[in-house]
């Protein structure tokens, strides 16, 4: 039985290691390249614990969710350190989702008009590659909602990177 | 012209798939944390320091502190002795402590008793020897391979691995057993001291992870083992060597827990001293003495960090 068990969370590892891996990376900061490997095995530890309350049809938005806490868990933790530390933070140090997306100034303009909840919709469908139904799943609304405030995320981010004066 | 949602997807930050270093070592790590809730990296360390961390300098009550100021003076605690001395070695007696290659930087000494070493950390030069070098104390001689220009790795028989990474300032090592049944935490510690690291580290027989010891004194870094039936399955810890030495005058425990915390509403009763990796901004790597609090925030326990010394004061180089 608890060979069947282990088995069962390597393969849950090796099917969504790298999904996981990459949903954090692109959410990183203010943390770094550094912690990624940490947050990815605390992500699975919690799966672990809570591995009867997965469901099996939907491992990946579930995990994700998990993975959503635990950075935002991280990343709190960081923030509450950096105020005072902020002189010795690490400069140029690593790769963060707004170290990278203000490369192309006009997707962050757009980016910069959703709300929280929004922006993370539209990350969540276009790079994480979750369908609506997943992107309800990890942000607990009905797929309805989230069908409905993702059309309005892409209408509003296509509308303010159209918008956006090259000069 | 480029549609919008092409331009979003082409900023994508993990446009290179994320593959975990060692995922027989992430599988075993996530058993044996089955029962404890880990934290992830600089954040577990915090904690793990302040629950006991060996070494550690008590220097009295913070909520004493918080209507006089004045601090009582450091007074260190000796070190407990370690289950198993990973600080020499018949073949290289010299690797004790990091004497050999503290170089002391003149002009940071001042007169008074509350100074607090500071040691500029640099990545041991030759990845490779690295790699081919720990592989060896550890049984894992085979191919090398995986060079990305960061991270080494040495795969051995039966899936026994060893891969060194250099890219967080601070070296990063990691074993795997693969399906060999390990090493004995003897011969794992004294592989790990024949190593000519910066640090000493007193390492336990059972799963979980220890302090690794800088000077003398513990810091937040910490060595990981994975022990199955008696034998160190997996483990990981950092690797550098101690490339300078500054001292720096320490600031009010009172004053670091006052300006990091500013949000608490928490009562500190204890504060001691460890020390901590900071990236500088001019970017090198130093092990900083820091505090650790410990209190409790309404019923539940609180641990936090802050620095001992002022950012102002740091130099950033040690010349």
């Amino acid at each position: 039985m608890r060979a069947t068990r282990t088995s069962e969370l390597e393969r849950v590892v090796r099917d969504h290691q790298a999904a996981v891996g990459n949903y954090l990376r692109r959410r990183l900061y203010p943390l770094t390249d550094g912690d990624l490997d940490d947050l990815v095995a605390e992500t699975f530890t919690v799966v672990w614990r809570r591995f009867d309350a997965m469901p099996p049809d939907a491992q990946l938005p579930w995990i994700i969710g998990v993975a959503r806490n635990v950075l935002h868990n991280a990343q709190r933790s960081r923030r509450r350190r950096s105020a005072y530390e902020g002189a010795v933070t690490p400069r140029g140090d690593a790769s963060s989702t707004e170290d990278v997306v203000v490369a192309d100034a006009r997707v962050r303009h757009g980016l910069e008009s959703l709300g929280d909840d929004e922006r993370e919709m539209l990350l969540l469908h276009v790079w994480d590659g979750l369908s609506v139904a997943d992107v309800a799943s990890v942000l607990h609304v009905t797929p309805d909602a989230a069908a409905v405030r993702l059309s309005r995320a892409r209408h509003r981010f296509r509308a303010f990177y159209d918008e956006w004066d090259e000069s | 012209m480029r549609d919008a949602f092409e331009a979003l997807a082409a900023q994508d930050p993990a446009a290179v798939a994320y593959q975990h270093p060692d995922p027989a070592a992430l599988v075993a790590r996530i058993g044996a944390d089955h029962r404890r809730v880990a934290l992830p990296g600089r954040f577990r360390l915090a904690i793990a320091a302040a629950a006991g961390v060996s070494g550690l300098v008590t220097v009295g009550l913070v909520a004493a502190l918080s209507v006089n100021p004045a601090l009582p003076m450091l007074a260190f605690a000796p070190t407990p002795a370690p289950v198993f001395a990973a600080t020499k070695s018949a073949q290289s007696p010299t690797t004790a402590g990091v004497a050999m290659s503290v170089r002391p930087v003149a002009g940071h000494f001042g007169p008074g008793d509350s100074l607090a070493s500071a040691y500029q950390l640099m990545v041991p030069a030759a990845g490779l020897d690295a790699t081919m070098g720990l592989g060896a104390a550890l049984g894992v001689v085979g191919t090398i391979g995986g060079y990305n220009g960061t991270t080494f790795s040495e795969t051995g028989a039966s899936g026994s691995r060893i891969t060194y990474e250099t890219t967080t300032g601070i070296g990063r090592w990691r074993y795997s057993a693969g399906s060999t049944t390990g090493l004995s935490p003897a011969r794992f510690a004294a592989a790990i001291a024949r190593q000519r690291w910066g640090y000493t580290v007193g390492l336990d027989t059972r799963t979980g992870s220890s302090p690794v010891l800088v000077d003398g004194s513990a810091t937040t870094l910490r060595v990981s083992l994975t022990v199955h039936d008696g034998r160190v399955v997996a483990a990981s810890g950092p690797a550098f060597v101690v490339a300078a030495m500054v001292n720096y005058r320490l600031r009010s425990p009172n004053d670091a827990l006052a300006t990091t915390y500013t949000e608490r509403p928490t009562v500190a009763t204890s504060v001691a001293l460890a020390w901590s990796p900071y990236a500088l901004t001019d970017g090198f790597v130093w092990l900083l003495p820091t505090f650790v609090f410990r209190g409790h925030s309404g019923a539940r326990a609180w641990t936090g960090l802050s620095l001992a010394v002022r950012t102002a004061t740091l130099t950033g180089t040690a010349g």
